[in-house]
């Protein structure tokens, strides 16, 4: 018997976790979030720009990062926004979805919005090849760098926004979205660390633990740490979303990863004694 | 887009989610025509967004508008990696290999040094005592000797016997925690990615969820 | 002179933007260092077709020589070319109708999709090779029982909204993991501005091979 608990045919553990989590998906029990202070602390360096203040939005993930960092763009534009704040998006990137990005935040913003206008209040320039010394290039001139279009192909020079907004250094705050690299560490050497500009960074829980000590380091100002810290930050902002609704399937399938954890052990230490008995 | 049309991509993208999820079960022929499908059409979307992108726009405005003729150098270092595929002239892709390493490596040179090994060590200097938190002062201790002592055990030209042993044992428990917390966080992460793959079959397909 | 140059280029390239980095305000150093940044990006925007020059090379030889599952390389390099000629000579840009079809409905999914399997990996990991045969493995693994339950909100339901478990799993982060990352990023810092001296100076030449001279 201890021998069939610690070979379980896999195929099971697949289809259990996929039950797990559609049950929790269709009938979540709505476990309370708490805002954790890392998360407060980016919503609060938000917060504080002054009206009106350019935000460099670094898009720098593909359509895998977008249950975990979706939610905190979301969050961030809608923040930005509300109450009169008037804040101003620019927002580019080095990975290849970059553009695509930030359109599906914007045109899923955009509708709680409608005085908000494109080329005034954000501008999308989308991805340009050159990684890391794209960053380097953007210090200089953003228009001679993005080839002087932006994502849908219009021309930069006419729109309000980047005729104020002419380099990377005149952002009031960098704020990105990363899945890997290039990511936090190309920002942090070529924009943020020689031009004082604070960074605030949304990663992937993959990505938290090498962060931190660049968060220790003052680098990284602010970190909203995957799902559960877009969850945290939709509910400071107030507009719960889906990372707040995928919480509790979150909870779930880590519960029953650990019951797989322990029982793949309590298999593996019944089995080890009953061979070291015979 | 129109209802239908979204209605069609729905449909079409609940039938790739199910047939690339099904390979974790059994490799199968719907399985590999998806992947294909999918290799084919990403790989196809880079060229053509780098194109309409950027590359156009070297072309029109930067040469033919600007008469910018020098940019015609760099296009041409960038054309020569092609020169790889042809035997006799494959040695010309070395340029643009090294063109481009030769400013990837000044950049590490350069730029490297001082965020990701200055100001880290510099960091690590915590007040290790009279912080009027003693919670702060341990956790503090438990920093710089972690940070130390993971630092000693990569020191492999030195032996791993007596106190550099010790510490350096020390230096591996602290990675082990150190792992086990990046463990913890990649299964948060994989779970949230296939959560977002769930949230779409039973919300926007089969309408189960809000 | 086919290896010499290129490693020279390299060298001189990489002192430049070294002295362009420690000494600013020289007009020449300045002037060189944007200029071939300038050129850096153009030249990595026109190296964008290696990599389907490459697929198409493999998947071509699946084809002629009639390997298994060669029809579905044909498929494959259907659509590699079909989006490209379609992104190419038809949308022209990203807000044309057809192309952002085909990035929503199609693209974007199943690229998620990808990544997302691992979870299923994951979950077989913990339970087949996760075994506890050393104290350095047991250490790994309370540390992720306690990561994985502080970090969601099931933790704190399971102390009857008590924080400890949450307030455990940030000391570990911020603290130990923290501290064994810094060890970790600081010898990878070393090892990367090593490696990359050594290919300034040309004693690294790897990336020079694989041309048959």
């Amino acid at each position: 018997m201890w021998e069939k608990l610690a070979n379980i045919d896999r195929r099971w553990l697949y289809a259990l976790m996929i039950f797990v989590i559609a049950l929790a998906l269709i009938k979540p029990i709505g476990l309370a979030i708490v805002p954790s202070a890392d998360t407060q602390k980016v919503y609060d360096i938000v917060e504080q720009l002054p009206p009106g203040s350019i935000v460099w939005m670094g898009m720098e993930f593909s359509a895998g990062g977008i249950p975990e960092l979706m939610p905190a763009i979301l969050s961030m534009i809608r923040q930005g926004w509300k109450d009169g704040r008037d804040l101003r998006f620019v927002c580019a990137g080095m990975w290849q979805m970059a553009g695509d990005m930030a359109e599906q935040a914007f045109s899923t913003v955009k509708a709680e919005f409608p005085d908000k206008e494109y080329g005034v209040d954000w501008v999308n320039i989308g991805y340009k090849p050159g990684g890391e010394v794209l960053l380097q290039q953007y210090q200089n001139s953003i228009i001679e760098t993005a080839q002087g279009v932006d994502f849908y192909g219009n021309d930069l020079n006419t729109l309000p926004l980047m005729k104020e907004f002419t380099s990377l250094k005149q952002a009031k705050l960098v704020a990105i979205f990363c899945t890997g690299t290039p990511g936090e560490k190309e920002y942090i050497k070529h924009v943020t660390s020689p031009n004082n500009i604070p960074l605030i960074e949304a990663a992937i829980s993959v990505s938290i633990p090498e962060c931190m000590p660049l968060v220790q380091a003052g680098q990284i100002k602010g970190l909203v740490a995957g799902m559960k810290g877009a969850a945290e930050y939709e509910v400071l902002v107030g507009a719960p979303g889906s990372a707040t609704a995928g919480m509790d399937a979150q909870s779930f399938s880590h519960a029953l990863i650990i019951v797989f954890m322990i029982l793949g052990n309590i298999g593996y230490v019944l089995t080890k004694n009953k061979k070291q008995a015979s | 887009m129109s209802e239908s049309v979204i209605t069609v991509g729905n449909w079409l993208q609940a039938f790739f989610t199910i047939v690339l999820v099904s390979a974790v079960f059994k490799d199968n022929p719907l399985y590999r025509f998806a992947e294909h499908t999918y290799v084919g059409l990403y790989a196809g979307y880079g060229v053509a967004l780098t194109y309409f992108n950027y590359i156009r726009q070297n072309v029109t405005k930067g040469l033919m508008t600007d008469g910018e003729w020098s940019l015609l150098i760099p296009i041409i270092i960038g054309v020569l990696i092609y020169t790889r595929y042809i035997k006799s002239i494959s040695w010309l892709s070395r340029y643009t290999i090294c063109f481009q390493l030769g400013i990837g490596s000044g950049y590490v040179l350069a730029k490297d040094f001082k965020p990701f090994f200055v100001d880290q060590v510099r960091a690590t200097f915590l007040p290790l005592w009279g912080s009027g938190d003693w919670w702060v002062d341990v956790s503090n201790w438990v920093y710089v000797i972690g940070t130390v002592c993971s630092l000693v055990y990569f020191l492999f030209t030195i032996q791993k016997k007596g106190v550099q042993g010790k510490v350096s044992l020390v230096g591996r428990y602290t990675m082990m925690v150190a792992f086990g917390a990046a463990f913890g966080n990649t299964v948060m992460a994989r779970v949230s990615l296939f959560l977002g793959r769930m949230q779409f079959l039973l919300g926007d397909w089969l309408h189960l969820i809000k | 002179m086919k290896k010499e140059l290129p490693v020279a280029i390299t060298l001189i390239l990489a002192i430049l933007y070294v002295l362009a980095n420690y000494f600013t305000g020289v007009a020449f150093l300045d002037t060189a260092k944007n200029l071939l940044d300038r050129w850096y990006l153009i030249v990595a925007a026109w190296a964008v077709l290696v990599g389907s020059i490459n697929l198409t090379q493999i998947h071509g030889r699946r084809i002629s020589g009639k390997r298994e599952g060669w029809i579905f390389s044909v498929w494959l390099l259907i659509c590699l070319y079909g989006m490209m000629f379609f992104g190419i000579f038809v949308a022209k840009n990203a807000s044309h109708p057809g192309w952002t079809f085909m990035y929503n409905q199609l693209i974007a999914p199943m690229n998620a999709t990808v990544y997302s399997t691992i979870v299923f990996y994951i979950g077989s990991a913990a339970y087949r090779a996760f075994r506890v045969r050393s104290p350095e493995a047991s250490v790994l693994l309370v540390t992720a029982l306690i990561m994985m339950l502080g970090r969601v909100p099931l933790g704190r339901m399971l102390l009857g909204g008590h924080p400890a478990l949450s307030q455990m799993a940030d000391w570990i982060l911020n603290v130990p993991n923290s501290a064994g990352m810094r060890g970790i990023q600081i010898g990878a810092c070393l090892g990367g501005v090593a490696t990359a001296l050594r290919i300034a100076l040309g004693i690294e030449r790897g990336h020079l091979g694989g041309t048959g001279e």
